[in-house]
Order: C-alpha cells, then sequence, then structure tokens
C-alpha cells in the first residue's frame, strides 16, 4: 500500500514538472557579451533595461576555468577556457547587481547596470550602453 | 586564495556534512540496521570515482544541449535528491516496520548521499585541479581545505546532537521535517539552474531580504543548505517551494491514517 502512495507521489510530480516546462516558451531576448581575461571581466559593466530579460554570453579566453557568481543576479555558472556560457537574467528593477569570478574574486568583478533606457531597434538588434564610451554590445 | 578556498569548501562540502548528519539520526533513531563498513566503505569509493569522473567529464556536458548541459545535468540530480528524500520522508512516517520497507529506506537514504556527495564534490575538484594546475598557494588550499573541513565537521556534529535531542524531547519528526526542508533547497536550487537557462520563466522577486541576511553571509549560506533559503525568490520559486512541501507532507499524513485504519500501523 505504501509502494502504491510513493508511485503516486512519484506521478504527480513529474507531471507538474512537465506542465512547469511547457509554460515558458522560448522566446528571442536581446543579447550581451562579456569576455574574461586575464581574469578581468570585459566590459566590466554592463547596461540593460529594466524588466526585460536578457541573455548574457560570457567568454573564457583565460586558460584557467573561471566561475560566474552573483549573488545578486542569483545566477552562477562555471566556464571552462576558451569556451563560452550562457545565462539568461532579468526582467530586474533599476538598481546595480554585481558580479564577480568565483575562482579570482579580487580581480574579476563586474556590475550589471539596470536603467530604463531608451533601446533602439536597429535592423533586428538592440544597441545598449556600456561604461567604455557606449559601444555596440552585439 | 584562503579565504576563498575555505568558503568554496563551505559551499560545496556542507549539503555532503548536513545529509549525513541528517540520514545517520533518521538510521539511528530507529531500529533499523545501518549500513555495513563494507557498504560504507565501498559506496565512499564509489563516489570519489564518479565525482572524478564527472569533473573530468563537466566541459563537454557544459557545451552540450545549447550549452545548458549543466544546468539540465545538475538540475535533474537534484530533482533526484528532493524525490528521493521525500520517499524517504513517506516511508519513515508510514513504516509498517517490514523487512522490505527499511531495504528501500536504506537504497534511498544511499542514493541521496551518493548524488549530493557527486554533484558537489565534482565542482569542488573543478576548482581545485584549476589551482593545482596554475601551481599557485598550495599551501594556502591545504590550510583553507582543513579549516574548510573542520567548520563542515563542527557544524553536522553540533547539528547531529541538536536534532537528536529536538527528536526525543520536543517531537519525533524533528529531523524528519529537517529532511524535508534539505530536500526543497535541492529544488530550490535546481529551479534557481532552470531559470538561469530560461527553461523555466523567471520573474521580479517577491520580497528582498538581503539587507536582513545575505545569501553570501555566513548564515545565509547555512539557511540555504538547511532550508533553501533565498533572499529574492521569484513567485514560481515560492509556489513550488510551497507545494513541494505541502504534498508530500499530505500523502504521508494521509497514508499514515489510512495505514492506521487498516491496522497496518499501530
Amino acid at each position: 500500500m505504501i509502494n502504491a502512495y510513493l508511485c503516486r507521489y512519484i506521478k504527480v510530480f513529474f507531471i507538474s514538472v512537465l506542465l512547469l516546462l511547457s509554460f515558458n516558451l522560448q522566446a528571442k531576448r536581446s543579447e550581451y557579451h562579456i569576455a574574461i581575461k586575464n581574469h578581468l571581466f570585459e566590459p566590466a559593466k554592463i547596461v540593460i533595461p529594466a524588466n526585460t530579460k536578457v541573455k548574457l554570453i560570457i567568454y573564457n579566453h583565460d586558460e584557467n576555468v573561471e566561475e560566474f557568481d552573483s549573488f545578486d543576479l542569483n545566477r552562477e555558472k562555471v566556464i571552462f577556457p576558451n569556451q563560452q556560457a550562457i545565462i539568461f537574467i532579468g526582467p530586474l528593477l533599476v538598481g546595480e547587481y554585481n558580479f564577480f569570478g568565483e575562482y579570482h574574486p579580487h580581480s574579476a568583478r563586474g556590475k550589471v547596470i539596470v536603467n530604463n533606457i531608451e533601446n533602439v531597434n536597429n535592423g533586428g538588434t538592440k544597441v545598449i550602453e556600456i561604461d567604455k564610451g557606449g559601444q555596440n554590445a552585439n | 586564495m584562503l579565504i576563498n578556498t575555505v568558503l568554496l569548501f563551505l559551499q560545496n562540502a556542507l549539503p555532503i556534512f548536513i545529509i549525513t548528519s541528517l540520514l545517520l539520526i533518521r538510521f539511528s533513531s530507529e531500529t533499523i540496521k545501518t549500513f555495513s563498513v563494507k557498504w560504507l566503505v565501498l559506496g565512499l569509493l564509489f563516489t570519489i570515482i564518479i565525482a572524478f569522473i564527472l569533473s573530468n567529464n563537466l566541459e563537454n556536458i557544459s557545451q552540450a544541449a545549447d550549452g545548458k548541459g549543466i544546468e539540465l545535468f545538475l538540475s535533474l540530480g537534484l530533482l533526484l535528491v528532493y524525490l528521493f528524500s521525500m520517499g524517504l520522508f513517506i516511508l519513515n512516517s508510514t513504516d509498517s516496520g517490514t523487512g522490505y520497507d527499511s531495504f528501500i529506506k536504506k537504497q534511498l537514504a544511499f542514493m541521496v548521499f551518493i548524488i549530493i556527495s557527486i554533484l558537489n564534490g565534482a565542482h569542488f575538484i573543478v576548482y581545485l585541479t584549476n589551482y593545482w594546475a596554475q601551481a599557485q598557494q598550495i599551501e594556502s588550499m591545504l590550510i583553507g581545505i582543513i579549516l574548510g573541513g573542520g567548520i563542515c565537521l563542527s557544524i553536522s556534529i553540533l547539528f547531529y546532537f541538536l536534532l537528536k535531542y529536538a527528536d526525543q524531547n520536543i517531537h519525533q519528526k524533528i529531523s524528519s521535517y529537517f529532511l524535508v526542508f534539505f530536500a526543497l533547497g535541492q529544488l530550490m536550487h535546481a529551479i534557481v539552474l532552470l531559470q538561469q537557462v530560461d527553461i523555466f520563466s523567471s520573474s521580479q522577486p517577491v520580497w528582498n531580504s538581503s539587507s536582513i541576511i545575505a545569501e553570501n553571509s555566513e548564515l545565509g549560506q547555512l539557511l540555504t543548505v538547511l532550508f533553501g533559503y533565498e533572499s529574492t525568490p521569484s513567485p514560481l520559486q515560492l509556489i513550488i517551494y510551497v507545494l513541494a512541501f505541502i504534498i508530500p507532507v499530505m500523502i504521508s499524513h494521509f497514508t499514515s491514517i489510512r495505514l492506521f485504519i487498516c491496522g497496518e500501523k499501530t
């Protein structure tokens, strides 16, 4: 009898997970690129629009493993040498959200600045401001 | 380097120490014979070997499924930890005292321990091999591991005796409920990983309690391991947390009543 209840519980759980998976349709997100070079994030600051989910693509150009970590963003991902990692962040409220490299926390530091910035629609890609003179992050 | 190693060790090893305490207390408080030494040694060796194999293959896994490989793999492992822990909780609550139930409970406990140890161990091995390859400050790293190990051991021993006291003097099911909360913490981690790769939707947090207890503080880390504490939980996380707590508790409660009515439990 106990096993029957256990099986019922497992069935309910798996059906719930499948339902949850079906809720989130994969939508096209704005992309923001960050590079890790010499245990530093480049750019160290990125500006993203408020209340929008965006895609961060992080390239690790170093010969060592690094881990993108952020308590503010609630994100954590290991990035292997000469590889890239994809992380989705947001929607976020206006403010500053720090991130760091867990394996080199003193040098690899950066922040995501969430602003009510105007997104310029430029041929399907979004132009964003970054700290070094408003380069196009795409 | 020293502090970083201690923090990383705490982050990765604390769940292993806490689950060991929780499982030991469940088996020691019952009349079930615990695992034999032979099984424990074999299990430990198996866990270490698999953790090493996994750490060597994490790079390949990370590139699978459009870069979502690690998140999918880890969340599956954490989901299994939750399911097995809940199975253990339900069986603990509705134990009819048969040998078959004890056998299932041992297998579930063994699986929970192995999965937690492999997932956390592989992550820490990646960090260790990375620093070992750089040949930098190995001494600091070793001291960090010893300090981190000492802290984890102290917390787990304290936790074990506190729970044993609570089980004997307050309510016999307190450690069972701690197992539920620990499993919920693992489930919350799985949800965050799936939100990270946009499989589950993420939205603005329901509240922000980081000014009261920051997740990166020592207390925050401990609460994260024990209860799945999140300073900025999303509505989805909150709903799943509540449902994932209520459903197994209700099942165990109603099964227990039914077994009592049927005369299978006294």
